[in-house]
């Protein structure tokens, strides 16, 4: 009896192989859980729209497709796993998928390993982590950070170097050095001066020819930015402006 | 028996997926979840997203209208206007019934005027205008050569018409005047010629021309009124312009280190200044270097 319950067994797994779907499915809720974090976040912000650009305030807005056109600077990147030996992720592309609050980017890749004559359609979620560097020379910075990374695989169960090499994958330790794909730098301006430097005008009235002589005033503008929102069409960056007025 | 029935169970669950049926039914909770909190924030997120273009930038003018008021903190010698001759141009004040006697500037620097900005405030016109208005105190003097011909002597009837020989009497002698009046500068904001910044350019607005009574004292003569009219230059005072918020030039860091720099080829859309601030908008394209 046993015998035969192993045979079914046996039958059952070859008939229907195996894959990498439960992964992908934890891959999407992962991203679920991660976008009604987002959208909580993103409610409290928005609590007082108006003052996001009321007086005082400054904003900058980046698109989706400005941001997809850097991205598209990583394009056939090829990135090495640690871990299992002879194999290379190529990133072919990567774009973003912004959702509220959730500044997402769709990574399509590839996992090939050497020897092995085939390739691994990978899925893999990665998000744009933005920060704003302040300072002398401020910055937005916009790191690319991978999420997760699941490969999409269907194999019989006789093809065991694929499912070793899936297996492989699936083990991968996702290291601050593997989640970086890279990083964005868009240079922020955070002076604004308004400067009238003295002047000499000559007039000339009944009598006598002269200069004006109009002394020199500024009104030096400062901008901060401090908060970035991410909406479907692209990276909202919102900070304040102060001037101080002076020589 | 019993463990024949669990493995043939465990190979049905293999083959359907069964096994991941709770997840499923988690992704479809959640789902539902994410789309109720999407749901409510579309609305306040609407006013907030930008279609068409690429690059939005926005500056309030608010505070740059509250600097101005900061200025009229500064050392008066920060806000003074100062007009000071540089020669004469013609006569200053001349009179037929003296014989034509004159008061001439004495030398070329001899006339000298100043204007205290005070009262700086700024504000913001409906076009986005910067205004600022102000009071100016202004005070002038000046050493003038005053050359005396006498007082042409009219005769009976009107015969005669003598004025006595000569040259005249020159002597040297002061003239001088104070005003307080309202001066208004305008700063008139526009889209920069490299297509992100803003050019500035600051002129007076009004008055055109400064009116006084200019006191000259003609010795025993005693004093006289003579009014003067000053131009005030209605050219540009100063222009300039400073970038909005970004700069074009930027790079990508990829894993392992290389970087790729990059440059935002921008064309202009729109430009707005009011009272709110200045608005522009960009179509733009990366370009790899």
């Amino acid at each position: 009896m046993v015998r035969m319950s192993l045979a079914v067994v046996c039958c059952a797994l070859v008939l229907a192989g195996c894959d990498t779907d439960k992964q992908l499915r934890q891959q999407e809720l992962d991203l679920l859980q991660a976008e009604e974090k987002a959208l909580l976040a993103l409610e409290a912000t928005l609590e007082d729209v108006q003052k996001l650009e009321g007086n005082g305030r400054v904003s900058l807005f980046l698109s989706t497709g400005l941001i997809n056109g850097i991205l598209a600077g990583a394009s056939d990147l090829k990135v090495a796993v640690p871990g299992v030996e002879g194999t290379e992720v190529l990133v072919k592309s990567m774009q973003t998928e912004f959702r509220l609050g959730l500044p997402l980017v769709r990574v399509e890749a590839t996992a090939a390993k050497k020897g092995l004559d085939a390739k691994l359609e990978v899925s893999a979620v990665a998000r744009l982590e933005p920060t704003i560097l302040s300072g002398p020379s401020p910055k937005l910075v916009l790191r690319v950070h991978l999420d997760s990374f699941v490969p999409r695989a269907k194999w019989g169960i006789f093809d065991w170097r694929i499912g070793g090499f899936v297996r492989d994958l699936s083990r991968v330790k996702l290291t601050e050095e593997l989640r970086n794909l890279g990083a964005i730098e868009v240079p922020l301006e955070a002076e604004l001066p308004l400067n009238l430097p003295a002047t000499s005008t000559p007039i000339s009235f009944t009598g006598v020819h002269a200069n004006v002589q109009t002394p020199a005033l500024s009104l030096a503008g400062k901008v901060a930015a401090s908060q970035v929102l991410t909406l479907p069409d692209g990276l909202h960056v919102y900070g304040a402006v102060s001037a101080k007025g002076g020589k | 028996m019993k463990r024949g029935f669990l493995l043939i169970a465990v190979s049905g669950a293999l083959a359907t997926g069964i096994v991941a049926a709770a997840t499923q039914e988690e992704i479809g909770a959640k789902r539902a979840a994410v789309k109720a909190l999407h749901d409510r924030l579309a609305p306040r997120v609407a006013p907030l997203l930008v279609s068409g273009s690429d690059v939005r930038a926005f500056v309030s003018l608010a505070p740059i209208v509250e600097g101005i008021a900061a200025i009229a903190a500064t050392p008066p010698v920060t806000r003074t206007i100062r007009v000071q001759s540089t020669g004469a141009n013609g006569k200053f004040w001349e009179n037929g019934d003296w014989c034509h006697s004159f008061v001439e500037l004495q030398s070329p620097d001899a006339f000298m005027a100043t204007a205290e900005l005070t009262n700086l405030v700024g504000s913001i016109l409906d076009n986005g205008t910067i205004q600022v208005s102000t009071r100016a105190l202004a005070r002038g003097k000046a050493q003038m050569k005053f050359q005396f011909k006498g007082m042409r002597v009219r005769g009976p009837l009107g015969i005669g018409n003598v004025c006595p020989p000569g040259g005249g009497v020159g002597s040297s002698i002061g003239v001088g005047f104070d005003k307080d009046l309202d001066l208004v500068l305008q700063v008139a904001l526009s889209r920069g010629p490299d297509a992100r910044s803003v050019s500035y350019s600051a002129a007076f607005v009004s008055p055109e021309k400064v009116d006084v009574t200019a006191q000259i004292g003609l010795g025993a003569l005693g004093t006289l009124g003579h009014p003067v009219s000053f131009p005030l230059p209605r050219t540009p005072l100063a222009s300039g312009s400073f970038p909005l918020l970004f700069a074009q030039q930027g790079k990508f860091t990829l894993p392992g280190g290389a970087t790729r720099a990059y440059s935002l080829a921008l064309t202009p859309q729109s430009f707005v200044v009011n009272r709110t601030g200045v608005t522009a908008t960009w179509k733009s394209a990366v370009q790899f270097r």
